[in-house]
């Protein structure tokens, strides 16, 4: 029961968004200074697990390839597809839910416990659509350009990895990378990728927007927002999968 | 002018007010007095729409604010300025982007106004030196000041201001009644303070409210407050030696 008010009270809370702004290019500069901060400010974390990830999908393919008909040359195809659907849109979305989502509910949710949302209602400003929209809107266009950079950087990771372990030797590997691409799977990586990024904007945002109390609440609300956005990532992981590859 | 009629507000089972009836008048500043805790900041976030009323109704200029959707209000509200109990800057933004941020929204003027402005407002709070500081490089009073000067910054015709002069010194905290009292006469508006420094209440009060337990104790101006024979009230304003003999001098 609980559960049902709540989706209805998120689904209220994205209908208020959408409002005439009231001024326009306020809302434009909010929207780039969010993508600075969601685009630029991830990058370090992104690169750094990106590469990691692809390295270790690299080392592992190659380990448990011990049947010598099969060539070297799938190790690559095997982490360029790891990366490119699963690990890249899904698993570092992830990650950025821990990041973005809970700076979003523990920003918004100290606004709400200090009165700052208040001051902006009482100006007769649409206070959710102001300090959400910029946010939502930033992140589903600026994600995944982040995300093409993750694979980028996850498939180089796990070229270096085996070429310097001599797991999967170079050739091989870049052999791998051009085996049986199909592009539509980088199309539904992004896919997915917009959408993980409006659950982590709106569901992090909703959480801060409804925070009641002092900051004791905002933390709870801030790890709410991180929970219930990797469970929805999941969820909706799978029923991308299911809709779109299957 | 603003009406309150027959105001009522409860949190669960708790009634903060009690079908409270006032009106504030403009060009002249409206005082709500009361002890700690009496509901004056729930009054009037009640006025300003921040907390719905449970009963009752409030009436801007003729216009039923009570009656109104959200949309609607916002040209009302828009016109109105607020200086919450707590300060409630923005911490993401510096001095001069919180004074600015109404201007931005709202104003039709260029940027070099708009930097003018903020520059008189600041001036008017004697902090013109520090607009580049955050909110959370300042102290308490500062930021107090700051919040008026916001709430100015976009000459609202409605002024609603919570609590001015705590975490002030004496001094300050006159310059601020003056500066208060000085917009509200030269602009016309509807400016209502809520205090409970008798200073404020001897400097600048005209039509003063006093609550007591959620409900209108007495409404008059300051004149017959010290003349008044209520025993809530009595307690109230004269509780501190000073006013005692303020009170002393008045009567010879
Ligand atoms: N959001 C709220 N939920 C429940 N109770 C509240 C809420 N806001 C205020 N109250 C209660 O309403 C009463 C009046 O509070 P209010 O803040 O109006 O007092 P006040 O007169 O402004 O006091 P002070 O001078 O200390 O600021 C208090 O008993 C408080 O507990
Ligand atoms: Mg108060």
């Amino acid at each position: 029961m609980k559960y049902i008010f709540s989706i209805g009270h998120y689904w209220i809370f994205l209908t208020r968004l959408v409002q005439k702004p009231e001024r326009f290019n306020v809302y434009l500069r909010q929207i780039f200074i969010e993508m600075e901060a969601m685009g630029f400010g991830s990058l370090g974390i992104v690169a750094v697990n990106s590469i990691f990830m692809g390295a270790v999908i690299t080392i592992q393919s190659a380990y448990n390839i011990v049947n010598p008909l099969v060539p070297l040359s799938a190790i690559g195809v095997v982490a360029r597809d790891s990366m490119i659907l699963e690990f890249s849109p899904t698993v570092i979305m992830m990650v950025l839910a821990g990041k973005i989502g809970s700076s979003i509910a523990s920003e918004i949710g100290t606004m709400r416990v200090t009165e700052q949302i208040d001051a902006i209602e009482i100006m007769g400003i649409n206070s959710s659509g102001f300090l959400v929209l910029p946010k939502i809107i930033a992140s589903t266009f600026i994600l995944p350009f982040v995300v093409l950079i993750s694979m980028f950087v996850g498939i180089m990771g796990g070229w270096l990895a085996g070429d310097l372990t001599g797991a999967c030797p170079a050739p091989d590997y870049l052999k791998g990378l051009q085996d049986s691409f199909v592009p539509f799977n980088v199309t539904f990586a992004l896919i997915k990728t917009v959408i993980f990024a409006f659950i982590i904007t709106s569901v992090s945002s909703y959480q801060g927007y409804f925070t009641r109390g002092g900051a004791l609440e905002v933390g709870q609300a801030s790890t709410r927002a991180v929970v219930y956005s990797n469970i929805l990532i999941l969820l909706f992981d799978y029923i991308c999968t299911q809709l779109l590859l299957v | 002018m603003i009406e309150v009629h027959n105001l009522t507000k409860r949190f669960a089972s708790h009634t903060v007010l009690e079908n409270v009836t006032c009106s504030f008048v403009p060009g002249k500043v409206n005082l709500i007095i009361g002890a700690s805790g009496s509901g004056k900041t729930v009054l009037m976030k009640c006025i300003v729409g921040l907390h719905e009323p449970d009963e009752g109704r409030i009436i801007y200029d003729g216009t039923d604010f009570t009656g109104l959707s959200h949309k609607d209000r916002k040209p009302i509200q828009q016109k109105i300025g607020m200086l919450f109990q707590s300060g409630a800057l923005f911490d993401s933004m510096s001095v001069k982007q919180n004074v600015m941020f109404p201007l931005n929204m709202f104003s039709n003027m260029t940027y070099k106004e708009r930097v003018d402005r903020i520059e008189f407002c600041l001036n008017r709070v004697n902090l013109s030196n520090v607009g580049h500081l955050y909110p959370a490089a300042l102290s308490g009073g500062m930021k107090k000041r700051v919040a008026i000067a916001r709430a100015i910054a976009n000459q609202p015709k409605y002024l609603f201001v919570d609590e001015p002069n705590s975490g002030l010194d004496p001094q300050t905290s006159l310059v601020i009644d003056h500066l208060i009292k000085e917009i509200t006469e030269e602009f016309n508006i509807v400016t209502i303070v809520n205090t409970h420094d008798m200073n404020t209440v001897v400097e600048s009060g005209a039509n003063i409210l006093f609550i007591h337990k959620g409900k209108k104790w007495f409404h008059g101006t300051a004149a017959e407050l010290i003349r008044s024979d209520n025993k809530e009230l009595n307690d109230f304003v004269f509780a501190s030696k000073m006013m005692r003999s303020y009170r002393e001098k008045a009567n010879q």
